[in-house]
């Protein structure tokens, strides 16, 4: 007798004399059964990738009377994956405002909304990846559009969070325009009325200041463009908001600074033609006096400082209708006066 | 396979799926649990296509390669099993025990041999699965020794063994009781 017959005959001995009863498993398997089956429906359905074990468990859940409420199931939950998509996904986050702000021209925050605050701050979010701080006494128009938000700054200051990657973001202003990817910087945007009068003309200056906390920032100031990185902060501009632009300098014009003798082309007439200069400065090169046309904003300015005075100034070398010329640069025409010299005076 | 097939596929099966288990090696115990996973793991790789007509060979195979896993993962399991081992007992399993259907066949069989014992043969066997008396135990009421327990317990178990045999020869399903 073989070892697996003696067994098979001990096996036998144990239940007919023994009285080793065959446990009833069934309710126990089918328990574990319906739990497997909805494990198998949960997992394919928020898997998804295992189609089998769904369509397993639909199979036997369905025959063990769950089909119709396994299907229902899943049908609303697809209609619940589709419609959280398409507000997650195809749903641009409209401009939302928290904190304490007025609204002008507009009884909602949205695009072309002017939001004011006073004493309080307040935040806006705008395309789900910029926040905007609007520190107190600030007031912002909202621009921009689909990624590529912008904001206007008329007045006050705001400090800016752009989340990498999702979307190009713009602080404008009539100082200029602060445009990052992805960083965090500041913007304040400082009037100062009253510098100078000339006749009737008050001028109104407007400086720029950004503040960079992280990334880098992009300023197009007078036509020019700089790069900020992270933990600088510089002041852009100081120029008339109610005047012309200013003039660009030639494209690669050579930035220089003379020192001459300044003097003035005009009076103030409040008919200023800013391109032609007001203000000459003569400079003896070689023995021969050669005089620079000074271009750009704040020529009257410059022709008050400069007439009868040895000034510096600094700015890009041109020519125009055969005279040279010294156009503002991008932080404008920069005039020092270097020393009074009253017997210059006309 | 919904419920009531389950619940079926499981009455129907259960018990030669345990005694299957048994046979193989299994402690009471594992081939308890072992019969639990046999029908679940069947139930989780089921197909359309599955017969469940005749499961039992499937089932089985299923329940030979998860004891085969539980060996392997108690390697202080008291049986020794490897695949050679198992197919060789699953021949036996096939040519023996089921070789006239499922086994009623050899149950009844065994059934009147053990009524054909004699009373001092049967004693023995009483002590042995009945009482569950240990070889030291049944050598100490009989008068003999453990080893002596062993050989009788073999002869035993090889009588009935050829008993059964000669019966299923004899009049293969005919247990009227004249056998």
């Amino acid at each position: 007798m073989s070892k697996e017959t003696e067994r098979l005959i001990h096996i036998l001995l144990c239940e007919e004399i023994g009285s080793e009863t065959v446990p009833d498993v069934t309710d126990r398997v089918l328990k574990r059964a319906l739990q497997h089956d909805r494990h198998s429906w949960l997992r394919g359905v928020f898997v998804g990738h295992d189609q089998s074990g769904l369509k397993s468990a639909l199979r036997g859940s369905g025959r063990f009377g769950l089909r119709g409420a396994a299907i229902a199931a899943v049908t609303a939950f697809a209609v619940v994956c589709v419609l959280a998509g398409w507000w997650t996904v195809g749903r641009y986050p409209e401009p939302q405002a928290t904190g304490s702000y007025k609204l002008l021209d507009a009884t909602e925050v949205r695009r072309g909304a002017v939001l004011v605050t006073e004493d309080q701050p307040a935040s806006l979010a705008l395309g789900g990846y910029c926040q905007v701080r609007l520190e107190p006494n600030t007031k912002l128009r909202i621009e921009g559009k689909r990624d590529a938000e912008q904001v206007f700054l008329e007045k006050g200051a705001v400090q800016c969070d752009v989340t990498p990657g999702r979307g190009a973001f713009a602080v404008c202003s009539r100082a200029g325009t602060v445009s990052v990817v992805g960083t965090s910087f500041s913007v304040k945007l400082l009037e100062r009325k009253g510098a100078e009068t000339l006749g009737s003309i008050r001028k109104t200056a407007w400086v720029l200041a950004v503040a960079v906390t992280a990334g880098s920032v992009s300023v197009e100031h007078n036509g020019g463009v700089f790069n900020l990185l992270a933990g600088s902060q510089q002041i852009f501009g100081e120029e008339p908001a109610t005047g012309p632009k200013q003039p660009v300098p030639p494209r690669g014009a050579e930035k220089v600074t003379i020192t001459g003798m300044g003097k003035a082309l005009g009076h103030a007439s409040g008919k200023l033609d800013p391109v032609v200069a007001n203000a000459t400065v003569t400079v003896k090169e070689h023995g021969v006096e050669v005089v620079y046309y000074i271009h750009g904003w704040g020529g009257i300015i410059i022709a008050k400082q400069a007439d009868g005075k040895k000034v510096e100034v600094t700015g890009f070398l041109g020519e125009k209708n055969g005279k040279k010329t010294i156009t503002a640069a991008s932080v404008g025409v920069k005039i020092i006066v270097v020393e009074e010299e009253p017997s210059q005076k006309p | 396979m919904d419920r009531d097939e389950l619940a079926a596929v499981v009455g129907v099966n259960q018990a030669g799926i345990y005694r299957y288990l048994r046979y193989l090696g299994a402690d009471r115990p594992t081939a308890e649990d072992l019969v639990q996973e046999t029908f679940l793991a069947a139930f989780k790789s089921r197909t359309a296509e599955q017969d469940l007509s005749s499961p039992s060979a499937w089932l089985r195979g299923i329940a030979r390669n998860l004891f085969l896993q539980h060996c392997r993962r108690c390697k202080r399991s008291p049986v020794v099993v490897g695949s050679e081992h198992l197919e060789q007992a699953e021949s036996t399993w096939q040519s023996v025990f089921l070789r006239d259907g499922d086994g009623f066949d050899y149950l009844e069989a065994l059934r009147r041999c053990l009524q054909d014992l004699s009373t001092k043969q049967r004693d023995a066997l009483d002590m042995r699965y009945r009482d569950k008396k240990s070889r030291s135990e049944m050598a100490q009421f009989l008068g003999i020794s453990e080893d002596g327990i062993k050989s009788l317990l073999r002869r035993l178990r090889a009588a009935l063994a050829q008993c059964v045999e000669k019966r299923l020869a004899l009049d293969g399903t005919d247990f009227s009781g004249n056998g």
